[in-house]
């Protein structure tokens, strides 16, 4: 291919098309400024007025195939990708009839006919996302460049530099596009960077970037078309910043006080739209009655799309919670009798067998995280897996948890099966934005179009010393959060067998390790396989009182109950094993028999998971208790090194024992 | 000709001030021109117009704050006739809908001058110094005090067994009642139906005397519910025992004090023989639903000296004959004050007698002890002057009462029932 012909042949049918798109993104922002004043459109709107140019002459570019993640102001992107102006319009009304059924709203459109991944209103938030869909792309071989639109007041972001990195570091056909306007919200260019030339960023990931004006929809279009070329040739990402500036407040409700209207004022003179329009009447290649005939059309598209809204109806009520989850589930594994031939084996190795199983199974599944290759794990889970399944499949990679767990979660979108290891909990913290705002939310914000059937594995739990930054147990915060399942295997069985069930789910699931188990040794049936993630277990019947705890505490427990029973006190020990959503009735079944219940937390105890499980038992089996419930949670203490201190601080057999003591009144 | 209206920029915006009108009356206004500066919480913000049009005039001064949605300004659509002479319309005055609206008046400035003059509350009395500063969870036990304490799953099963808590003494950690108190007691007893109201006193059955704090609160109990709950109307009447006395001491001439017959025993006879009668007297009322019952179980009170009184039942009144009931009379009596009376007896009666005997006072107005209906009081029977056949002369009378739940009757069959109670001690031989 010559230079001649990366060159875009403006001749009249194309112009023609490149000015209408722009007008038609300009018209319709105008109307939904108008509606949005008579309050027909509510929330946040954020339009586009000025920087039409960019998504029109990038998304030219693209194939049907190819992929786009777009940001809050992005219904330019998605009506020249093709998402039909009606649906757009009527996703700003609120209508199930809308692009996103009414549940994404301006900032969040999503169409999977258009492989258009949103309407990401997290600045920097969709970065992570394109790489993972890029990853998809890539470890499948497939010719698709994903495309992934950003502001400039991302670029401070973390998130940011992470998917950078990992594009530039894994290969990935990503088009990185910076809408350079100038401002992040109110804030301007030269307030927020030390360094304004945005591209410049690019190099220090070793990426190609080139600098647009984003006001000149030719110079745009010719960029991006070397650009997705060059990605398509090489396998390499691309950045191009479209400098450009937006007519228009950040938002509505914008008094615009950081900038002068002279500046508005200047720039509306480069305007996308009358440079071009008069560049091409001045050339001759459009004549105005062909401008008037266009502005026609999009009135009336404008009007007819208005009406489709006006007229659309609203989600019923009983529809809130649709889509939540996958409305429809794989059929939980056929629970296989337990062969009478047992092998020992450690925790530690029966997760390593539940991944060696999963790769086999499935050649979509893969292992990222921190050190889970040539290193092992950093619990040595995975020892020996890299040699086996090959750096692709058993993916190292940088310290950056919000980064490759955000490519986890877009490359389950795309239609892989990650399974993310994220080293302990309290990391996971840097990508609690991915996992909270995307994975537990992509599925009701796109009204169902897109699930995230992410794994994501990490250690919990105190006990080895390692402080207030690697021992917590928060769980229960992630237990929280709608749209995501959190498991907790404390067993041999459950270690090896609920990944692949969680690999089946639609949705993203969350898997817990306690750090303390790992090493814990025991037998495990030889046909040991797939469990079933729904339900909790009674691993110790008792008629006195319940104990209902989870993952690492379970043993503290089961010992706790052993001491109880010498005093005579029979007590049944509950492993929750899936603490969201919870099993109510094996529960509530439990206390009607035992009427007491205590449960076993290693979370602290304020906003636990216990005292949700103390509230639903209070709520639907209240007249079934026979003494005040009782919990043996963390003490309110960051976990401290100091062994003694440690001990003391989470539960322990000793102190479970006393509760339940003090509760049967034989304290 | 249309109305502009103060524009929602924002979920949060309710209302805007305007500050300035960037166009004239008269001028030509298109698409996106900004007509008006309006101030808001974040800000002076201009406001535009999404029409083509002539700029009419404005219907609000400069300085008024307007809600979302209300007219601003009037714009003619392009083309559209000219309004009337701009002269004889003058702007601002020509603003119906806002008048109305926003601009503060005097009357509702007047509505936020705060009443100050009076003094303000009293401050409390500084808090007495600390000392009670604790990090400690609140224990689980404390002591039992006020409230007894009973589990969820005590209170329930005691519910549908029928097992009055007040009955139990709790073997929870902290005394509360536990749902083995309650099974304990049902294996101990066979379940009454519906669950008595509290009675006065402690468990009997595990032969412990009575205590007389409990047997006060319960009382107490009992009694608060009572006013609380039932609408009690009284009636009266005075009995001539002139006939009645007759036939006691004729009946009695000979026998052993033991055996002697009493008054009293007439007393609860009759009202046991009047309301097989009248049946509204004569059973429980129970969630709002009254069941009368076919058996007679009069309670009769009995008053335990220095700790307070029971009404236990004797059960089927009405079939004992004058000597089988003065037999149950005395056998009651003689367990009440041992503190020997079974759970039953408390729970079962279905209308009350109190009668205050020879030590008493005019007259007793009772107070119906629910799930009963009726309480009967005899006063101290005495000498009264008393008219028969036109004569004045000194009578043995005694004041009967009647306090019935007006949920369940109303007086004038209230007044039946007591007139036959006097009729019926008439006629003593025929009880």
């Amino acid at each position: 291919m010559n230079d001649a012909s990366l060159k875009p042949h403006v001749d009249r049918a194309h112009a023609l098309d490149l000015l209408g798109q722009m007008i038609r993104i300009r018209r319709f922002e105008d109307k939904c400024a108008e509606l949005y004043t008579k309050e027909k459109i509510r929330g946040f709107l954020h339009l586009y007025d000025g920087e039409e140019a960019i998504a029109v002459g990038i998304l030219r570019c693209l194939g049907e195939k190819d992929r786009v993640v777009g940001t809050y102001r992005e219904h330019g992107h998605a009506l020249v990708r093709g998402v039909p102006m009606g649906e757009v319009m009527a996703e700003m009304y609120g209508k199930a009839e809308g692009c996103s059924g009414g549940r994404g709203g301006s900032m969040h459109l999503f169409s999977a006919a258009q492989n258009f991944y949103g309407g990401n209103a997290i600045v920097g938030g969709g970065l992570p996302l394109a790489v993972g869909l890029g990853l998809a792309d890539k470890m499948r071989h497939e010719d698709r460049v994903t495309a992934c639109f950003f502001g400039e007041g991302a670029v401070a972001e973390g998130e940011f530099h992470e998917s950078l990195n990992l594009a530039a570091l894994w290969h990935l056909p990503v088009l990185f596009v910076c809408e350079n306007n100038g401002y992040a919200m109110g804030t301007a260019l030269s307030r927020s960077e030390a360094e304004v030339d945005i591209h410049k960023k690019a190099e220090g990931y070793s990426i190609r970037s080139e600098v647009v004006d984003g006001m000149d929809v030719v110079a745009v279009e010719r960029a991006a078309l070397r650009a997705v070329e060059a990605i398509r040739r090489d396998g390499e990402p691309f950045f191009l910043e479209c400098r450009t500036y937006r007519f228009r407040p950040h938002s509505m409700f914008d008094a615009q006080l950081y900038r002068d209207k002279s500046e508005v004022e200047e720039w509306r003179k480069k305007g996308p739209i009358h440079r071009f329009r008069d560049w091409l009447i001045e050339t001759g290649l459009v004549h105005p009655s062909d401008v008037e005939r266009l502005e026609q059309e999009i009135a009336a598209e404008i009007e007819a799309a208005v009406a489709f809204s006006e007229a659309a109806t609203f989600e019923p009520l009983d529809g809130l919670t649709r889509h939540v989850t996958a409305g429809e589930r794989p059929p939980a594994p056929a629970i296989v009798a337990p062969s009478a031939e047992t092998v020992e084996t450690t925790y530690r190795e029966a997760v390593k067998q539940g991944i060696v199983d999963a790769l086999k199974r499935d050649d979509r599944v893969f292992l990222m995280g921190e050190d889970v290759g040539l290193y092992g794990g950093c619990y040595a889970v995975s020892k020996g897996l890299y040699g086996d399944f090959g750096p692709d499949r058993i993916r190292d990679t940088p310290l950056s948890e919000s980064g490759f767990t955000g490519a986890g979660i877009g490359a389950a979108m795309a239609g892989m099966r990650p399974i993310v290891e994220v080293m302990t909990v309290n990391f996971s913290m840097l990508a609690l934005d991915q996992i909270l705002n995307t994975a537990a939310t992509v599925r009701h914000m796109s009204n169902g179009q897109f699930g995230v059937p992410v794994v994501i594995r990490m250690a919990t739990g105190a006990g080895r010393q390692l402080a207030a930054q690697h021992s917590h147990s928060l769980e229960g915060w992630y237990a929280h959060i709608p749209g995501i399942r959190v498991l907790a295997p404390a067993t041999l069985e459950d270690a090896r067998g609920m990944l692949w069930t969680a690999l089946q789910d639609p949705d993203p699931v969350l898997i817990f390790e306690n750090v303390m188990l790992y090493n814990r040794v025991g037998r495990l049936a030889v046909n040991a396989g797939p469990v079933d993630i729904d339900h909790a277990a009674v691993r110790r019947p008792g008629r006195d009182v319940t104990l209902v705890t989870y993952g690492g505490s379970l043993f503290k427990t089961l010992d706790a109950a052993e001491e109880l029973s010498k005093a005579g006190i029979d007590a049944e020990v509950i492993d929750l094993r899936t603490l969201r959503p919870l099993d109510d009735a094996t529960i509530l079944a439990s206390v009607a028999e035992t009427h007491r219940l205590a449960i076993v937390d290693e979370g602290w105890k304020t906003g636990s998971l216990a005292a949700e499980i103390a509230m639903r038992v209070v709520e639907a089996g209240f007249y079934d208790l026979d003494a005040p419930i009782r919990r043996v949670c963390s003490e309110e203490v960051p976990i401290p090194y100091a062994k003694h201190l440690e001990d003391a601080s989470i539960p322990s057999p000793a102190k479970i024992v006393d509760a339940v003591k003090a509760m049967m009144g034989r304290g | 000709m249309t109305e502009f209206r103060m524009p929602s920029l924002g979920a949060d915006m309710d209302a805007g001030t305007l500050i300035e009108w960037t166009v004239a009356p008269g001028a030509q206004v298109k698409r996106g021109d900004i007509v008006a500066v309006v101030e808001t919480q974040k800000g002076a913000i201009e406001i535009e117009v999404f029409e083509d049009g002539v700029f009419e005039r404005p219907l609000v001064e400069i300085g008024t704050k307007v809600p979302v949605g209300l007219p601003i300004a009037m714009i003619a659509a392009a083309g559209e006739a000219a309004p009337p002479s701009p002269a004889a319309a003058p702007p601002v005055e020509a603003a119906p809908p806002v008048a109305a609206a926003p601009a503060p008046s005097a009357a509702t400035e007047t509505v936020f001058v705060p009443e100050l003059a009076e003094e303000p509350p009293p401050t409390p009395p500084a808090a007495p110094v600390a000392a009670t500063v604790t990090s400690a969870p609140p224990a689980i036990s404390t002591p039992m005090e006020g409230r007894p304490r009973v589990t969820p799953a005590a209170r329930r099963l005691a519910g549908t067994a029928g097992v009055d808590l007040v009955e139990l003494v709790g073997s929870g950690p902290a005394g509360e009642i536990v749902l083995a108190d309650v099974e304990a007691r049902i294996a101990a007893k066979p379940a009454t139906k519906p669950a008595p109201a509290a009675v006065p006193t402690s468990a009997p059955a595990a032969g412990r005397g009575i205590d007389p704090a409990a047997m006060r609160a319960a009382i107490a109990a009992a009694m608060a519910r009572s006013k609380r709950e039932i609408p009690h109307y009284y009636l009266t009447d005075t009995v001539d025992l002139t006939r009645a006395e007759a036939f006691v001491t004729t009946r009695n001439a000979g026998l052993e004090p033991a055996d002697r017959l009493l008054l009293g025993t007439l007393f609860v006879a009759a009202v046991a023989r009047a309301v097989k009668k009248y049946p509204e007297f004569n059973g429980h009322l129970v969630d709002g639903v009254f069941a009368p019952s076919k058996a007679v179980h009069v309670g009769v009170a009995v008053n335990i000296r220095g700790t307070g009184l029971v009404a236990p039942a004797i059960h089927d009144t009405d079939g004992l004959g004058l000597d089988g009931l003065m037999a149950a009379m005395r056998d009651l009596v003689v367990r009440v004050r041992a503190g020997r009376f079974r759970a039953s007896e408390l729970a079962d009666p279905t209308i009350t007698v109190s009668s205050l005997g020879e030590r008493g006072v005019e007259a007793l107005w009772g107070v119906i002890y629910p799930p009963q209906v009726a309480i009967v009081g005899f006063g101290t029977p005495m000498m009264r002057p008393w008219a028969v056949d036109g004569m004045v002369g000194p009578r043995k009378t005694v004041v009967v009462t009647l306090a019935g739940d007006h949920r369940v009757s109303d007086g004038h069959r209230g007044a039946l029932f007591l007139h036959t109670i006097v009729t019926l001690l008439q006629e003593p031989e025929a009880l």
